[in-house]
Parts: C-alpha cells; structure tokens; sequence
C-alpha cells in the first residue's frame, strides 16, 4: 500500500488541500522546480500555474499548444505541453515516489496581468485517474493523502 | 544536467514543506501588508513582495537565490475566499 499525506492548510476563510512535489523536467532543458500543487477534483487536469511556469525559465513559446484551453475563475488561459517529467513525492514514511508524467500542463494566461497573479498550480482529476489513487479526507479531522495499492 | 539522487530530492521537498508551512502560519500577519501580493519565502523568511511574478524573480535572483527552490504564494485578500 501507498500513502502519500496531503497537507491541509488554513487559509483565512477557508482549508486548502495541497501537496508538494518536485517537478523534473526529463526532454526539455529546464531545472528541477518545486511546486505546491492544490489538490482539486473538479479539475479534470494536472496544471503548473503561469507563476510556477516562470519559475521554470522555460519561453513557453518553445512547448507545444494543447487543446482546448481553460477556464479558471473566469480567467482564461492557454495550455503547454510539458513532455516526459519525473514527479517526486514524499510518501508517509518520507521515501521518494517518482511518477512518470507525459500530460502535465503549463498555463499562460489571457486575462489581465494584475489578474493572473492569483491562480495556484493545480493537481487534477488525471493524476489520481492515471496513477490509480483513492484521494481520502476526513474533514472533521484536517487528515487527507492519496493511497494505492500496488 | 546533473541527476538529483532521492536523498537531495528529499531534502530539498523539506525545506520547500518548512517554508510552506511557515508562509500558512504567517498568513494572517502577511495579509496585513501585502495583502494581493505574491511573497516569496527562503528558509523561514519573507525574501521578497511584489505584485508580479516576473519583478519578483528578477529581484530574488539578484540576491544569488535560484528561485526553483524558493516557495512562492499569493497572500489572498482579506474578507475574500478564492475559488479557482
């Protein structure tokens, strides 16, 4: 059994689920790059914010154009293909996971620049799909983390 | 370029959670100047606040940092609750 631990913060107003991961870029000539990705089911795909992105000091212009694009809290944004990364998580026990990853996205915004600041990387419903993991929370708790049996 | 080994991928996911952990627990105190803001944190300390990424990297980067270890988040404004 796999179990990766989720963190659940306090943001003012509300509770966030994330999780951390280094994000090692393996066909692109980019640095590795720490992301916290927010945990969200309702998206239906994993994507690395503009602000994360930069981070990354790749000219997005150099990725291919994925279709179709999204819609985040009513900004809009296109998607990158980041082809073939590692994805290292910390399990419980505090080893290592690395996850191959052929579908992560990066996103470049169309709205605004004073909007675009706010959107966070997103760790979406394809990850937990194709990497066969139960998300569980226990709200009443503050406990959540993925789990796989192998 | 050079291959990280699980134990520098480790130590690096740590003090990036160390820093995470810090900026939710500060939160509250963040809000009340840079509120709308993205802050940057480095080993428990706020390195840097601007209103866009771009101008924050460059800062950060001055200072000798490589900014892909640096925890970066956007203090949400006060009385407001994001939904993405």
């Amino acid at each position: 059994m796999m179990k990766i631990p989720l963190k659940i913060n306090l943001v003012p107003e509300h509770y966030r689920i994330s999780v951390n991961i280094n994000v090692i870029p393996r066909s692109i000539h980019a640095r590795p790059l720490l992301i916290e990705f927010v945990v969200d089911t309702g998206s239906p795909c994993t994507l690395i914010s503009f602000n994360d992105a930069k981070r990354l000091n790749i000219p997005i212009s150099k990725l291919s154009k994925v279709n179709p694009n999204v819609s985040l809290g009513s900004r809009k944004f296109e998607r990158y293909l980041l082809p073939d990364v590692d994805l290292c998580l910390k399990d419980e026990k505090g080893d290592i996971i690395k996850i191959k990853s052929k579908s992560l996205t990066v996103l470049k915004p169309t709205t605004s620049l004073t909007q675009r600041s706010m959107t966070p990387s997103i760790l979406g419903w394809d990850f937990l799909l194709s990497n066969n993991f139960r998300l569980v929370l226990d709200a009443p708790n503050k406990e959540s983390y993925l789990e796989r049996v192998d | 370029m050079k291959q990280m080994c699980d134990e520098e991928i480790k130590r690096s996911l740590d003090k990036f959670e160390e820093d995470g952990d810090w900026f939710y627990k500060h939160i509250a105190d963040l809000q009340k100047e840079h509120e709308g803001k993205l802050v940057a944190v480095k080993d428990g300390k706020v390195i840097g606040v601007k209103k866009q990424i771009e101008t924050l990297l460059r800062d950060i980067e001055k200072k000798g940092i490589n900014v892909s270890n640096v925890y970066i988040n956007f203090v949400p404004e006060k009385n407001m609750i994001y939904i993405y």
